[in-house]
Parts: structure tokens; C-alpha cells; sequence
């Protein structure tokens, strides 16, 4: 298991205005690939692997398509074929991912 | 008119407000409108895009006619016109500059159905309600029997 160190409140303040905007910007679209290509998602996945326990977070609340900052940053990718499109499952993997790391 | 239809949504779909619209379920990120169309309310269907499922029988592009493809492979087909028909459930795609935005689903009771990207799934009287900026214009209209007692 890695050592997780938790957040700066500098870096979850950014991260939730981030994740704000980003939801409400995209909220009515229908491809997930729009959604994260829009410049809030793509500002979250700048913020680097500090924000991956954020998005897990996140995730827990609702499976939002966090998916493929998940992968971006972190080069993992614990969804099976089985689940692409089962935005349910895909989230269940990686909590179940995170927490095998201390993430989550 | 629809008092209760959220700002946000008249906001960014202005022809709700005259079309009777009514928020049927809340927002809910596990089903976009693809899926909805198709019968589903826990999967996201879109092309070229590594967290979707798409049929493997259609096209993987984004097109309207990958969407038709698509909706092909759950019993619709190409028809005319949005109108009721007796023994038939219709689906209308939406596009803008000629790629696909959008899918919505006929009610049994005439009005359609629109899952609204990751937000609400809304009933609207005619597929004109959520033409606009955000979807643009109807495309094509597909059909599908449903069973007498479905």
C-alpha cells in the first residue's frame, strides 16, 4: 500500500471550483468524451496526482465520468471491458482500486 | 407553461417552457439519452468513446448514421414524422452541423422523453422542445413495434 498524504486545502478549494464549473458546463452533454475534453476537466487533470484522492472522492458520490482523468493519472485502468459504458461498475472498480492504495 | 421546470433547464433549452415540459426523474450520470432511447437506464451508449458502450454491429464514428446503426441493432428503423402511431414507439435524433448530439424518446402517451446529457430526464410535448443551441434539430425519426401490453 502507498503512503497517502492528504490534500493541501489550497489544492481541494481549487479541485472543487474546478469540478464546479466543470459540471455545470457539461452537464447536458451526452458524450463522455465531450465532457472531459472541456477545459475545467482537462485543468483538474493538470493539478496532477495530488488530485487523484479527490476524484475518488468524487466518484463516491456519484459516478461521474472521472474515468479518464483516473487513467491519465495514474496509468491504471482497473475497469474491465465488461463494465465500459456501466458507469456504476467503472466507478466501483476504481474505489475499489483506490482503497486497495489508500486512496479512497 | 411549466412553473416548476428548473432556470437552468429554460435556460438552455428555452422551447421547454412552451412545450409543457416536466422533469421526470432527477439528474442521474449512470444513462445518457442513447441508452434511454435504447431501453436503458444504467449504461451510456456513444461511439469512440472508451467509457461508452457502442453495438459493435454499427459504425464507431460519430455520425447520424452510426447512430441509426446503432438503434438498428434494438429494433428501430427509419420512418416519417413524429406523430403517435398505434403499435409503435419512435425515437428522434438530433444533430448539429450534421453530428449527432441527441436522442429522444416517445411516451406511450404521445409526449417524448429526453435524458438530458448527465442531468435530468425530462417529458416535453413535441421532439421541438429540446431543438436548439445545445441539441440543435431533429435529424431522422426512427420506429420499433412494442408489444400490445407493453
Amino acid at each position: 500500500m502507498s503512503t497517502h498524504i492528504a490534500p493541501s486545502p489550497a489544492l481541494v478549494r481549487r479541485f472543487n471550483a474546478l469540478a464546479k464549473e466543470w459540471r455545470s458546463a457539461t452537464r447536458f452533454l451526452a458524450a463522455p468524451s465531450a465532457a472531459v475534453a472541456h477545459p475545467a476537466y482537462r485543468a483538474v487533470v493538470a493539478l496532477g496526482s495530488d488530485a487523484v484522492p479527490l476524484i475518488l472522492a468524487e466518484l463516491a458520490e456519484g459516478p461521474e465520468p472521472w474515468f479518464a482523468a483516473l487513467r491519465e493519472l495514474t496509468g491504471a485502468d482497473p475497469v474491465p471491458p465488461t463494465d465500459c459504458g456501466r458507469p456504476s461498475e467503472a466507478a466501483a472498480c476504481w474505489l475499489a482500486w483506490g482503497q486497495a492504495r489508500g486512496l479512497a | 407553461m411549466t412553473p416548476d421546470l428548473p432556470a437552468i433547464l429554460s435556460a438552455a433549452f428555452p422551447g421547454l417552457a412552451s412545450d409543457a415540459a416536466e422533469v421526470l426523474r432527477l439528474a442521474d450520470p449512470r444513462f445518457n439519452c442513447v441508452a434511454w432511447a435504447a431501453g436503458l437506464s444504467d449504461a451510456i451508449w456513444w461511439p469512440s468513446d472508451p467509457d461508452a458502450y457502442w453495438p459493435p454491429e454499427a459504425p464507431d464514428e460519430l455520425s447520424v448514421a452510426a447512430m441509426v446503426a446503432a438503434l438498428n441493432t434494438v429494433g428501430y428503423t427509419l420512418c416519417t414524422g413524429s406523430g403517435l402511431e398505434t403499435g409503435h414507439e419512435k425515437v428522434a435524433i438530433y444533430a448539429r452541423d450534421s453530428a449527432p448530439t441527441h436522442v429522444a424518446r416517445q411516451l406511450r402517451d404521445g409526449r417524448w422523453s429526453s435524458k438530458l446529457g448527465r442531468d435530468c430526464l425530462v417529458a416535453h410535448a413535441t421532439p421541438g422542445g429540446v431543438e436548439g443551441a445545445v441539441y440543435g434539430s431533429v435529424a431522422v425519426y426512427l420506429r420499433r413495434p412494442v408489444a400490445a401490453n407493453a
